[in-house]
């Protein structure tokens, strides 16, 4: 690379600057402090009302002014879009009203108070929420915040001020803003206006919001909003840099994983996380190895909590299942060349084979290699593992104890029975087969206390001496030793094996599941058919209600509930389902936006577009575990990728019938200029020629010119006849009208015409007398039997005999015209019909179109046509009308 | 000297028209719009007129209607293929005949004989001859090759309607009206029965009939035949 190329603009930050402009997003402009009284608000009205002074149509969407009187009037004069009133437990809530503010679609909108959690019922649980649904919908925002709601620092400010920071907006917010301003006034000054009561502080938490205004609290706020501005600042500046001739080093390409578990303190580990991919500008995923142990409910909703977090602060969130946690993670990383894994101090304890308990963290930290593991601290120590006191612990097991402490209690009896015969040492493999049979049905822990037990009984029972715990022979220590070390082996080796087998069955169950479907929908050729099979495997495989929704091509949701049983959605589903499919991100139950929903709504996406939404509800009481939400998500994924090969496929055909028409546009084109020019030089050159003298006084030579101009004349005719019935036939602008027909009527006109046209071919006709009356269009029938005598005659040499007969085969009826003409070669039968074809020993013209405008008008009316070589060698054509033409016999009457 | 009007506003056909009309007896008199041409049928009282269907001021229907409002000059009408709805909506509005462009010269001067002479004072003729086939009107009796042929009440009233209009187009409709009277509820399948059986009776071969032939989508005509 010279040192010119090394100056020039990065090409991929300058197109994604250019994109970033071009998508007519609204711009987000943030009003940041450290806290509550900074004067936030105030510099947000100021800046509004120079936009307005300016001309700028701004609107405030939510304000809270507090009563205070600087506020109100910096306020007056600024457009005021009413907030919405929502009933909840008797309450009457005032929210910002979002669909108001969307319909309003002004230029810019304030919204204060960005971290505000939103009444139940409104839309978005959070008010952060609305705003990026303003900012999608090309409004521009002015907005606050204080330092204390971003999710990267209320862990910290709820440790150094000891106040509860429930209102928390995603770091993540920041990074789309597009203007930061830092509101900073020293500490000092903030509590000489608090102490003037120019700062309102809520009014719940009085005294707890008092611990915010002290001095060091505030001087920690503080550092934490200048830090946090600068560093954005720094970014932004990096992404100025990029776009501008590239001075900076080249990115690091550093990846972080994090891996979590569905402990509550995985949340800290991934802020912790989002805030490191942040300053070192690194992508960063977060993994959950299932090892298929099973998990409470409590525990699975935390899981999805953390999962739902990562997400949210941006990660790429994965499932591994595996049954080594250290192993599965360290794997991972290195196949996704992860440069650095963070873990939690305390990690989950792995369960090492035998006595010592290691943690996943030492495991990881041995088995790293090349790859940086960080281990961070987490938050509130006291909660790190939740220990689950023994019997809780013991309760889902319970069963198992108590059919293991049965058997051994059994074979305890039958070794005392036995014992004279076969003596103590065999009693112990006599234990040990009873362990082994009962692996195969009871927990691992019912197993290990089994072994544990039956050790002590076999000691106490059986090993010399008698009834006491005693070992006197080293050889009967050993022998102890040894058969716990087995029985503990054999517990643990058996409840991997089988976790495996559960996992396995898991896995072959889903992809069981992915292969049935792929399979089903696979058959499916229509939109229609995709949507029900999807239906029936997802409502089969989570046993939930399922309806789906389409989109209308138009950009829209059709109103078309697809569901399997009768299920109507009111108009606040409905509005959910649009919300879905219009903002492409899963919405109403289980989720943050419209979580009053009674389905849980999940776009179907494929690469560029969604195409539907789909709608699941679980029946009453059922929780919403991350297996189920994988597993939605697998089956939207493949029923997706249905719709979108379906569309693809759609389009294909498209494409294929517009390559087609412009060929046969190419085509008509040259045929027709020849075609029309034949003509029009012979009539041309015979009326030039008679107007030559030569000729006036000539009368033969008159008469055939004249016959030759009369012919051409016709031809020009036929052909223009033919291409308008094509254009006909081809825009589906041709309707039949259809009218009790005789045959015999039919046959006589279309006779007629070929005496006129051509006198040098005997017609026979050869007409059942039982035929009935059809209802057939007259005029496009004389069309098609005209061009079928005409073509005959064209192609045969004159005097050749040509045969129609009609006659009733079945229930329907045949109509054949045969010649005793040389016929076609076999290979060009199957073309006869296609437009534009002309046989190759077709000497005298025809544009190729009067077969198939015959061909189309007979499956207009459901007939079939078809060409063979009959027996004297000629050309038969036949036209099969089905019997729903025949008019019922009387239909006179009607 | 026969005065024609042509109304048609293509200027070529015109000319066409004009030469030679001009040169079978016919005073030719042009209209390029059927505003004009409804000036003109008032001023120079033609004895036929030939009516485009594509005019660019007015529809057909309407030039005719408006011209049938005071005068009942023969009207030919000249139409395109797949115009045959058109054809017989002013057939029944009163137009003589039509004929399908692009046309004979030769067939276009026997119509517009047939129509001029049909709307001449009829002579009372005694015995129409065409072809095999005489009718004497007045002694009610059909003959073909020499033979008397027996028709039906309703043969014979269909047979002396075509006798009457003799090598004009008759429309289904008219056809219905005439013979079954103007409130028949009949339909075209009922009509072709009769004509079925119509022909059986005087046609050499009914399967290609020449005196009684089909106008596809428009309706019947007898044709005239030297004998």
């Amino acid at each position: 690379m010279s040192t010119d190329e090394g100056l020039r603009p990065d090409p991929d930050a300058l197109l994604r600057a250019v994109e970033r402009d071009l998508q007519d997003k609204g711009k987000l402009k943030i009003f940041f402090g450290m806290a509550a009284g900074v004067g936030k608000t105030y510099a947000m009205l100021t800046e509004a009302r120079q936009k307005k002074l300016e001309g700028a149509d701004i609107v405030i969407g939510y304000l809270e002014s507090h009563q205070r009187k600087e506020t109100d009037a910096m306020a007056a004069g600024i457009e005021l879009v009413p907030r919405m009133s929502l009933d909840y437990r008797g309450k009457t809530l005032q929210e910002m009203d979002i669909d108001a503010i969307l319909a309003r679609a002004p230029a810019f909108v304030l919204v204060d108070e960005l971290a505000h959690s939103n009444a139940p019922g409104a839309r978005n649980r959070k008010r952060y929420q609305d705003v990026l649904e303003l900012l999608e919908h090309g409004i521009n925002v002015l907005t606050t915040v204080n330092v204390q709601h971003l999710e990267g620092f209320a862990d910290t400010v709820e440790e150094i001020s000891g106040v509860t920071i429930a209102e928390r907006i995603p770091d993540s917010v920041f990074d789309i803003a597009d203007q930061i301003v830092l509101i900073d006034i020293s500490p000092q000054e903030l509590l000489k206006r608090l102490s003037e009561g120019k700062v309102y502080l809520g009014d719940r938490a009085q005294t707890a919001m008092e611990n915010f205004f002290k001095p060091s609290t505030l001087a920690a706020l503080r550092e934490m909003a200048l830090r946090h501005t600068a560093l954005l600042v720094n970014h932004q500046l990096t992404d100025l840099l990029h776009e501008s001739p590239r001075e900076t080093g080249i990115p690091g390409g550093e990846k972080l994983l994090v891996a979590i578990s569905p402990s509550p303190n995985s949340t800290h580990l991934i802020r912790w996380t989002r805030q490191r991919a942040y300053n070192l500008k690194a992508e960063w995923t977060a993994l959950y190895v299932d090892t298929g142990k099973p998990l409470s409910p409590t525990a699975q909703e935390s899981l999805r909590k953390n999962m739902n977090l990562a997400r949210q602060l941006g990660a790429v969130m994965m499932t591994l299942p595996a049954d080594n946690v250290p192993l599965a993670i360290i794997r991972f990383a290195r196949a996704n060349a992860v440069t650095e894994i963070v873990v939690g101090k305390a990690g989950l304890a792995a369960r090492a084979p035998f006595l010592r308990r290691r943690t996943i963290t030492e495991l990881m930290v041995k088995m790293s290699g090349d790859i940086d593991v960080v281990v961070v601290q987490e938050t509130g120590t006291t909660l790190t593992r939740p220990r689950m006191r023994l019997s809780t612990y013991l309760r889902p097991e319970r069963g198992s104890i108590v059919k293991m402490v049965l058997m051994i209690a059994a074979l305890t009896g039958v070794n005392l029975l036995a014992l004279p015969v076969i003596g103590y040492r065999s009693a112990s493999i006599l234990y040990l087969f009873g362990l082994i049979a009962m692996s195969f049905f009871v927990s691992r822990t019912a197993v290990l206390i089994g072994a544990g037990l039956s050790a002590v009984l076999w000691d106490f029972f059986f090993l010399p001496p008698r009834f006491t715990f005693l070992i006197t022979k080293l050889e009967d220590v050993l022998m102890f030793v040894l058969y716990f070390l087995t029985a503990a082996a054999l517990a643990y080796l058996m409840s991997r094996l089988r976790n495996n087998q559960r996992m396995l069955d898991l896995r072959a169950r889903r992809m069981g599941l992915l292969l049935d479907l792929s399979q089903a929908l696979s058959v499916q050729r229509s939109l229609e058919g995709i949507v029900r099979t999807g239906l029936a495997y997802v409502t089969r495989y989570l046993e939930a209600e399922v309806v789906v929704l389409l989109s209308d091509g138009t950009g829209g949701l059709a109103p078309k509930v697809h569901c399997i049983d009768d299920i109507a959605l009111d108009e606040k589903e409905t509005a959910a389902a649009h919300w879905c499919f219009d903002n492409r991100m899963p919405c109403g139950l289980y989720t943050d936006t419209l979580h009053m929903s009674r389905f849980h709504y999940v776009p179907l996406l494929t690469h560029d577009a969604a195409v539907g939404v789909i709608g699941v509800r679980l029946s009453e009481g059922a929780a919403w575990l991350q297996d189920q939400e994988d597993s939605l998500q697998m089956l939207v994924r493949t029923l997706s990728l249905s719709v979108e090969r379906e569309l693809l496929a759609e389009e294909n055909r498209r494409n294929l019938m517009a390559h087609e028409s412009e060929r046969l546009g190419r085509v008509l084109l040259n045929t027709v200029s020849h075609e029309l020019r034949t003509p029009l030089t012979t009539i041309k050159g015979s009326v030039t020629a008679l107007m030559d003298a030569a000729t006036v006084n000539d009368p033969e030579a008159r008469s055939a010119l004249l016959g030759e101009t009369l012919t051409a004349a016709d031809r020009l005719n036929a052909i223009v006849e033919n291409l308008l019935s094509m254009s006909r036939l081809e825009s589906g602008m041709l309707r039949l009208k259809k009218s009790a027909t005789d045959l015999f009527d039919l046959v006589s006109v279309v006779a007629d015409a070929l005496r006129r046209q051509s006198k040098d071919h005997p017609l026979s006709m050869r007409i059942d007398e039982a035929v009935p009356l059809v209802s057939v269009d007259f005029i496009l029938m004389v069309q098609v039997l005209s061009n079928i005598l005409l073509n005959a005659a064209r192609h045969t040499p004159a005097g050749t005999p040509i045969q129609l007969s009609v006659e009733r085969a079945g229930n329907g009826i045949t109509l054949t015209v045969a010649d005793e003409g040389p016929g076609v070669a076999p290979d060009e039968l199957p073309h006869l019909f296609e437009t534009f074809f002309r046989g190759k020993k077709a000497s005298t013209g025809g544009v190729g179109l009067g077969l198939s405008i015959c061909k189309g008008i007979v499956e207009a009316h459901g007939g079939r046509i078809s060409a063979y070589i009959n027996r004297k060698g000629g050309l038969s054509i036949s036209i099969d009308l089905p019997d729903s033409v025949v008019d019922e016999p009387g239909g006179a009457e009607r | 000297m026969t005065g024609v009007l042509v109304i048609d506003d293509e200027i070529q056909i015109r000319r066409l028209l004009r030469v030679s009309l001009d040169k079978q007896g016919f005073t030719v008199h042009e209209a390029g719009t059927g505003e004009e041409g409804l000036q003109m049928a008032l001023g120079k009282k033609p004895d036929i007129v030939l009516l485009d269907l594509g005019l660019p001021d007015m529809e057909g229907a309407e030039v005719l209607v408006k011209l049938r409002s005071w005068s009942s000059v023969p009207v030919i009408v000249l139409s395109v293929r797949n115009a045959e709805e058109d054809i017989v909506r002013l057939l029944d509005a009163g137009a003589d005949d039509y004929l399908i462009k692009p046309f004979n010269t030769g067939e276009l001067v026997a119509r517009m004989k047939v129509a001029i002479r049909h709307h001449a004072p009829q002579e009372a003729q005694e015995v129409f001859v065409s072809g095999r086939l005489s009718v004497d009107l007045l002694n009610r009796v059909v003959m073909v090759a020499g033979e008397t042929v027996k028709l039906t009440p309703t043969e014979y009233s269909l047979l002396r309607l075509f006798v009457q209009h003799a090598g004009r187009i008759l429309t289904h409709g008219q056809i219905l009206r005439e013979v079954w009277g103007p409130n028949t509820d009949e339909d075209t399948n009922y009509l072709r029965v009769y004509i079925t059986g119509l022909r059986k009776k005087i046609e050499e071969n009914p399967q290609m009939p020449e005196l009684i032939t089909t106008e596809p989508g428009v309706g019947y005509r007898l044709r005239m035949l030297s004998a």
